[in-house]
Formats: C-alpha cells, structure tokens, sequence
C-alpha cells in the first residue's frame, strides 16, 4: 500500500474571504516536527492575512514554494509520521528556475546546435538572434554541450554512483523478481512498466468492454471507446482525443499499429494558418487490424474486415473489406463461414 | 410683539433694506429676460426676500458657508454679494461673478455657492460643516433648501450624517409652497418635523408673517448651530413669480391671494419709508443696469475644466517600488498610501462604509487606520450619495477628502456629486482647488456577479473637470495619490479588485524597459515601456489597472512563441485622455491593441483608437478587447467567458501581427 501522510492541509476558505491567496511564508522548515496548534505557514489573499495551523502532530512537508498563488482547497502542506517519510515521499514542486526566457525558436537553435546557456547569463530574454548571434561568432561551430532538463552536463562526473546504490540494488532486485515472476507464469519477457501492471486491469482503468485488454505501451489518447474481448497491443496509438474513437467488440490492434482522429498536416503546411484537422474514426466488430498499421482521421471500417500488414488507411470500407497496401485499398472481401475464414480478393 | 405694536422702524429698515433691492433687482431681471438681454433662464425669489434678509443678517460672511438653490439671487443679495457682478454673470459681461459660467443658479463668491441641482448640497454643506470643525475654524454651513427638495433622498443622506456627526450645519428650508408647477401637498405627507427629528435634528417651523420676529428667531437658530449642532429650520413663504420665467400654471386666484399675503408688499404700500427704500432701489437697479451693460461682452474663450497647477511630473514618479517584506500586497501598498496622505495632512478624512476596525473596508484596505486615525477615519452610513457629496463639501473648504465606495457598482449612487457638483468646482465655481479622490474597487473576476464585478469607469469618462485615474500593480499607491491630490482636481480612481491580490511589479516587463514621459499640467502621465534594445515594436499594447497582469501574461507567451516585439503603455489618466504617446508609438508600430474590462464599442480603447486616428499619418490597424457586452455573470466559467482574458489578448494580438498596417 502507498504510504499517506497523517494529514493534508489545505487554503482554507472562511479565513481565506476570497479565492485564492499566496503563501507568504513558511512558519516551519521543510521535515520540521510539528505540535498541534503550531502555526505552520502564513497565507494572504486580498482580504486577510492569516496562518494555517496543524490540528495534527507528525513532520511537516512542505508542497510549494513561497510566494505560489493557490487556490482555496488546494493542499499545500502534508503531516507525516516520521522524517524519512516526510523526505523522500514525492519530489517536492520546485519553484521555478530563474533563467532567462528563452523563444520557441531560440530554443530549437540551442537544441539543434548545443549551444551553451551560459552564453546568456544575465540576460532575461534570449530571441532567435541572440542564438544565431553566438553561433556566428563561434563560426558556426559552438561547442557541444550536453543538457538536460535545462542543466548542464558534465560528461566527467561520477554518473556510475546511482548504480551502487542500495536503492537501486533493491529495485534492481525487485525487477528481477518479477521478471522471473513473469517468465514462470507466462513464460514471456516484457518491459518493465508491464511487469506493474495488468493488461486486463488498464484495459478496465480506462473504461473498455469486458474481456479487453491494453499493453501499457500503448499511447491512449482522450477516451477511446473500446468494447468487449478486443486485444490492443504493444506500441499502439489510440487517438480518442481530436474526436470519437470508437472500436467494436473482439477487434485487435495490432502490435505498433496507429488509430487516428486528427493530423496536422494543414496546420504544419500553412504555418498555422489552418488548425488542426479532426474527424471521428470508427472501427467494426471482429476487426482485424495487422501490425505495423496506420488508420487516419475519419476512418470508418465496416464489421468482419481485414487490414493487412504496412496498410496505410484512410476512408471508408464497407463490412466485410479485405483491405492493404499504402494507400489501402480493397484488395478483396472476407467470407466467414462457421469456423471457416477465406480471404477472397477481388 | 403684537399687530397693535408695530416693531420698531430701525429693526423693519434693517430687513427692508435688502429685501427692496432684491426686489427690485429681480423685477428687472424679468423686464431684461422679456427683452431679451438675459439668455438661458432665471429664477427668481420674488415673495421670499424678506427670509432671505432675515438669515443674512446672521450671516458671517467671511466664515460661514452657504450653498444655495436655484433661487439664490435673494440669498447671495443679503450676504453682501455685489449686484453688478451677478447682472453682469446673467448678462455676459465683464466683472461677471464667475466669468459667464455659471448663469443665473450656479453663483459662487467666496463661501457661497448657488447650485442648479437640488439634494445633495445638503451633504456639501455636512462636508464644509465638517472640514471647519476640523481645522478649528469659526462658522457654520447652511444648506438652502426648497420643499421640492424634500422629495429627493440625497437630503436624507446628508441629514443622517450631519446628524451622526453632530455637525454645525443649519438645513433653511423656504417652503413656498409649490415645487415648480406642483403643489406641495400634493407630494408631501405625514409630520415633516417628526420627519427631521427621526434624524437626531433639531427642527423649527416658522412663518415669515412677522418677519422682525422671524430674524429674531433665526438669530438664536444660528446660535445654537454655532454651538455645534446642526439644525434644520422651515420657514413657510410664498413665490409670487414663476418658477423660472414665465411658466407660471398656478391659478390666477392663487397667485392673487399670495401677493394678499406678501410681508414685503404690505411693507412697501403700508410704510412710507419702506416704500422710499423701494423707489430709490429701484433707481439705483436702473443705474447699475446701464452699467453693465455699457461694458464690454465676456471673451468668448472656453478655458480648462480641471484646474492646472504647476510643477512637472514624471512616469518614474509613480512607479511601483520595489517589494519589501512588510508590504506584500497591492492592497498593504494603497493602505500604507492612505497612512502616508493621513499623517502628512493633519486634516484628511477618509470616509466610506465599513472602513473602521475591525472589520476595516469590504477589501481590508483601511485596515487598521482607525486605530492610528480614529477621528479622520470615518465609517458612514450606505449613504454613497452623501459620502462623496460630503467629502466635496471637505475638498472645497480646503480639507483633502478621501472617500471609498465599497463596490464602484454603487458609483451610480454616488454620480449627482461627482457630476452636478465636484466637477464644476473648478470651472463654473473658479475653485483652484478641490482635493478629493473617490475610489472606486472595480471590475470582475471573483464571482461577485452582475452588481459587484462592473467596470463603470465610462460613466465618467467625458465629464469635464473630473478626473479618472486607475491603479495598477505597476504604479506606487503613495505616489499616484499624492500627485492626484496635488493635481487637485476631484478624482476618480479605479481600482480594480485584481490589482489588491497582486504584487507591486516595480520590475519592467520583459525585455521592456521605461521610458519616462512627463507632463506639466496636473496631468497624470501614462507608463510607457519601450524594447530595451532600442528598436521599435510590432505592436503597441495599451492597458490599464486590473488588466495590466492579462496583458502581460499574452506578451510574455507572444514573446515565446512568436518572438513578438511590444510598445507597452499602460494609462494613468483615462480621463481627460493622454494620447501623444500611444500615437507616438503607434506610428513606429503601425499596430495598436487596446485592453481593457469594459465593454470595448464604448471603453477607453474606442477614445483612444480614435485619438491615435485623429492624429495619424499613416494607416494602422487596430483593436480593442473588452468584456463581452453582457452583465458580468456570477459562475465563474461564465464569468471567464465574459471577461477578457490572456488567451484571447494572445489570439487578436497574433491576428494583429499578421496584418501589416492599414489591413485589418
């Protein structure tokens, strides 16, 4: 079970008089221990200045910086049972890094040409030609950093030391344990996000018909309706987001295969003169879609039909299409017999 | 004193004196209307002479303040204002009372005021009454009043905080009997005095049938008002003549039996020396006719509506400074503002509903300036009306008069004194000065609904010699309101809710730098924020109070995304307009965005668009954002939708930036 703290504290509304008020400041440390009745932090909305106590002992962690605007009934505090708990329980919000701001396109010129930030200490704006700037002056040739997440790398560190560590030694060991787990009961190798989960369990989380199942490295996007007995695989894209997505009963998706609602292929074209280009797609009952497929927006497969493997499609295909190729077309008509199949083209 | 003993001839001389020459004065004014010299209109006092003497002979000219009616010709008369300078007023002429400005009801000479709008110069005689005792000064206010005035509910506003206040003011009513064309019964019922008393007032009712007896008695009226305690005396009269010209619908067997009643006619027919007075009153009214009239006509120039101190100002003045720790909040800024004007002049008063501790202003702005100033921080009744009608009647006696609104919704409450009256001190009363600011907490974005969320700045916005002015986070609270007061013009001041939950930015907006403009004039200049490298924009930006903060949310994510360059301007002034700067950096931008809470097709933007077009060389594209033309709603996915906001300022400005100039 997820450990959870004693208490959550939260902007309390009657003192608050308004909506919303900054943290002014903390009145204890982060882990601090706590007395019940101890003020723990100073809130300001435009009405009042107030504290917020704890009613609760145990170790204070702190959830935002000072000066943050919340909400009233946001939490902004927990109470802990113990420091190590207070401490190593969820990354603390951090507040934000103090950097200049830097353009969208800056930004993809110091990606494309790894340049520095350094290069712009002390600035507070940093534009597309700032970055060319810098680049001409180093001829075009800027030494390559290494960054990530807005930070520096330093190639020469000691990166090796998380792995010598003992809480990677216990998840290393936790890993293997499931793997074996997973090799002796199904006798199969997964990723590791899979050996959390259920397929059946995510395939239910997200609202699908009884008997489906969804591997985690599926990108589900929006609600897609999926129904009954279908089988979504590994490495699939389900867009339910742009505009209904809707799959009938004992369909698959196969492995690495794409569903669609929208593109943005006017978008991207006309520089965002035109939006994003979103219809509905519809999926049969007993479909079968093949690997490595990709359906786009406004697709409508009727019941019974077959995509070949590589299909690229688009428009619509009435029950029963054999379809394939890039672009799709129909390649013949599927018969259904009992338990016999015969794909039959045309 | 009985019919059989007639009172002494000295004491009937006294009264007749001044009353003759009323007479006769305004006899003439209908004969100089009939013929055309008087344009406009003129209401006069013909019947009810004699209670005018009889007050003004109590009167201390040089302490006492007086504000009239209408009918004040008889009134300013028998306080020893002089007769040329009121003809030459009527007539246009050189040495008018107030340069041709004012006309026949709206008279000023030194403490005495005349006004054309009746109500709330009771509460401007409550504030004056309030600013002498204040300051330690002899005299007393008197508010003239008429029985149509009776009707009018900034009476009773003013009567409960004279009353509270337990104020030297007298409240003189001269029932006449008749409110225009309609009679006074008709619109007046149950016990008048129980009516007044209900106030905590003294009140009398007198006749002027006797009106040595009638003098007698206003003199000990007087002399308890002067002991501190406000009054309000009724004296029944009768008006002889028309309402104003000839638009007398009374009966003819009505008016015959009033002139029956006339104090003054019997005097002149029944006393011979009263009736001498009156010959020569008349002779001399005919020389001063000829008199003004053989001057010369008034210079025809229209002159300046807000008063015009000197001394320069600049935008770096009012910026916001930078945060301490004490003083988180816009809302800590403008109390700490409100501290500083308090201490700084001893006798400032700040007024408004609900402003003492604890409870210390609906918005806590106040917080705690009851217990530093408990006389001069004065919590009224929901009287908006007389609130600023009192602190007018503090402003002009020289008392710097800061009053709250506790919603700027409740401003409409509040308009006939911001409107009828402050903003005439200046030009039509001459006053140099009028130290008065009325704030306003404005606009939406808390789920207040329809009647607390409203930006009603454009009500005011084109009523000459006010003046509005709107906080923003980027300005310094202490600065932008010593500069209004110093401006002294009366002076509306937005403060949109938003601004009381930010922070003071005193840090320029990105990439921005200031660039300092000033002004000359008792003007408040806008903050204009330029690219700190020097180069023009693409867009000029202009905003102002709560929806600084939208507006520079959008120009940090257009900056982002589309690297966007910015001219910001944020106003100071709304009103009267400054506009040199936003169409000087319109035609280095050739695009203009305007932002702001009110409705946009009748907002600041409209003015401003059409100021920067008035003075344009080339074209320009433009818009402005406002609310939608809707009530603001109570839910807040409603009101979100309502109201501006920076994704939208984001999507118009991009459609903007499309354009090049002139397109749209």
């Amino acid at each position: 079970m997820a450990p959870s703290p004693l208490a959550r504290i939260v902007v309390p509304r009657a003192v608050a008089g308004d909506d919303r008020a900054r943290l002014v400041e903390w009145c204890l440390a982060d882990c601090a221990a706590v007395v019940p009745g101890t003020p723990i932090a100073v809130l300001s909305s435009s009405k009042a200045t107030f504290e917020v106590e704890a009613e609760q002992g145990g170790f204070l962690r702190q959830l935002c910086p000072v000066d943050r605007i919340l909400e009233v009934g946001d939490p902004f505090a927990e109470i802990w049972s113990s420091v190590p708990e207070a401490a190593t329980i969820a990354p603390k919000t951090s507040p934000a890094a103090d950097g200049p701001v830097i353009t969208e396109k800056a930004r993809r010129l110091i990606d494309a040409h790894h340049v520095s930030l350094d290069h712009f200490r002390g600035r507070t704006v940093v534009r597309a030609e700032d970055v060319e700037a810098i680049l001409h002056q180093a001829g075009g040739a800027a030494a390559p950093v290494r960054r990530y997440a807005g930070e520096t790398l330093d190639p020469a560190a000691d990166w090796d030391a998380a792995l010598g560590s003992e809480e990677f030694a216990r998840m290393k060991a936790m890993l293997t344990g499931l793997r074996r787990r997973m090799k002796a009961k199904f006798d199969r190798h997964v990723s590791t996000s899979e050996l959390l989960g259920d397929r059946r369990e995510l395939a239910r989380a997200h609202g699908f018909g009884e008997g489906s199942s969804v591997y985690d490295e599926c990108l589900i996007l929006g609600s897609p309706q999926v129904g009954k007995h279908c089988w979504i695989g590994p490495y699939t894209v389900l867009d339910g987001f742009h505009a209904p997505l809707q799959i009938g009963d004992y369909s698959s998706v196969g492995a690495g295969s794409q569903i669609y609602t929208h593109n943005t292929i006017h978008r991207v074209l006309t520089g965002g003169r035109v939006g994003t280009f979103s219809m509905a797609t519809t999926i049969g009952v007993r479909v079968f879609i093949s690997p490595l497929c990709v359906l786009g927006p406004g697709v409508q497969i009727g019941d019974g039909s077959f995509v070949a493997t590589g299909s690229f499609v688009e428009g619509r295909f009435p029950a029963g299409s054999y379809l394939g190729g890039n672009p799709a077309r129909r390649l013949g008509r599927v018969e259904v017999d009992g338990h016999r199949v015969a794909l039959i083209p045309e | 004193m009985t019919a059989q003993d007639p009172p002494p001839d000295a004491a009937v001389l006294a009264l007749a004196r001044p009353a003759v020459f009323i007479r006769a004065f305004e006899e003439t004014l209908l004969q100089l209307f009939a013929g055309g010299a008087l344009a406009g209109t003129v209401h006069t006092c013909l019947g009810q002479e004699l209670v005018a003497a009889a007050l003004g002979s109590h009167v201390q000219v040089d302490n006492d303040a007086l504000f009239a009616t209408h009918r004040g010709h008889g009134h300013y008369l028998a306080t020893s204002g002089p007769a040329d300078a009121l003809l030459a007023e009527m007539m246009g002429r050189q040495g008018a009372l107030c340069g041709g400005r004012g006309g026949t009801q709206h008279l000023r000479r030194g403490r005495f005021f005349s006004s054309g709008v009746q109500g709330a110069t009771a509460s401007l005689a409550t504030g004056f009454a309030w600013a002498l005792r204040q300051k330690g000064e002899p005299g007393i206010a008197i508010a003239i009043l008429g029985d149509g005035t009776l009707g009018a509910g900034a009476l009773y506003e003013a009567l409960v905080l004279a009353g509270c206040g337990d104020l030297p003011v007298l409240f003189f009513l001269e029932h006449n009997g008749w409110a225009m064309s309609t009679e006074a019964k008709r619109v007046e019922r149950g016990d008048l005095a129980k009516r007044i008393e209900g106030f905590g007032i003294s009140f009398a009712r007198s006749s002027d049938q006797d009106p040595v007896a009638l003098c007698d008695h206003l003199g000990r009226v007087v002399e308890r008002v002067r002991a501190g305690h406000p009054f309000f005396q009724v004296v029944d009269t009768r008006r002889l003549g028309a309402h104003s010209k000839g638009d007398d619908t009374r009966p003819a067997s009505t008016i015959e039996t009033l002139w029956r009643e006339d104090p003054l006619s019997r005097w002149i027919a029944e006393r011979p020396s009263v009736g001498a007075l009156y010959a020569d009153a008349r002779v001399a009214v005919e020389g001063l006719v000829r008199d003004v009239q053989a001057r010369a006509p008034l210079d025809p120039t229209p002159g300046n509506a807000w008063p015009r101190p000197p001394g320069e100002l600049t935008s770096a003045a009012l910026l916001a400074r930078p945060s301490g720790v004490a003083n988180q909040f816009m809302v800590d800024r403008i109390r700490t503002a409100l501290g500083e004007l308090l201490d700084r002049d001893r006798n400032a008063i700040l007024l408004g509903e609900d402003i003492v501790d604890p409870y210390g202003g609906a918005f806590r702005v106040t917080r705690g300036l009851s217990a530093r100033f408990p006389d001069r921080v004065v919590a009224t009744s929901i009287s908006e009306s007389a609130i600023v009608g009192v602190a007018t009647g503090l402003a002009i006696a020289g008392v710097p008069a800061l009053a709250e609104l506790m919603f700027a919704d409740f401003a409409t409450l509040a308009a006939d004194p911001l409107v009828n009256h402050a903003a005439k001190m200046h030009y039509v009363y001459g006053l140099s000065r009028c130290p008065m600011i009325v704030r306003l907490p404005s606009g939406g974005g808390r789920g207040y609904g329809p009647t607390h969320s409203q930006s009603l700045e454009t009500l005011f916005l084109g009523v000459p010699g006010l003046r509005v002015v709107s906080l923003s986070a980027r300005h310094e609270p202490a600065a932008l309101l010593a500069a209004v007061l110093a401006a002294g013009a009366p002076t509306v001041l937005i403060e949109h809710k938003r601004v009381y939950a930010d922070t003071p930015r005193a840090e320029p907006p990105l990439d921005l730098e200031l660039h300092d403009v000033s002004t000359s004039t008792g003007d408040l200049p806008p903050l204009v924020y330029l690219p700190a490298d020097g180069r023009a924009g693409d867009v000029t930006l202009v905003t102002h109070g709560g929806m600084v903060d939208v507006a520079e949310m959008a120009m940090k994510d257009l900056l982002v995304s589309d690297e966007l360059r910015f001219e910001f301007i944020v106003l100071t002034q709304l009103w009267p307009l400054l506009s040199d700067e936003v169409a000087a950096s319109v035609a280095r931008t050739g695009r203009l965005c305007v932002l702001e809470e009110t409705p946009a097709p009748y907002g600041v933007g409209s003015a401003v668009i059409a100021a920067v077009a008035e003075s344009a060389r080339r074209p320009f594209a433009a818009r402005a954002i406002g609310a939608e033309p809707v009530p603001i709603p109570s839910v807040r996915s409603l009101e979100e939708r309502v109201l501006p906001n920076a994704a939208r300022l984001v999507q118009t400005i991009r459609q903007l930036a499309r354009n090049s100039a002139g397109e749209s």
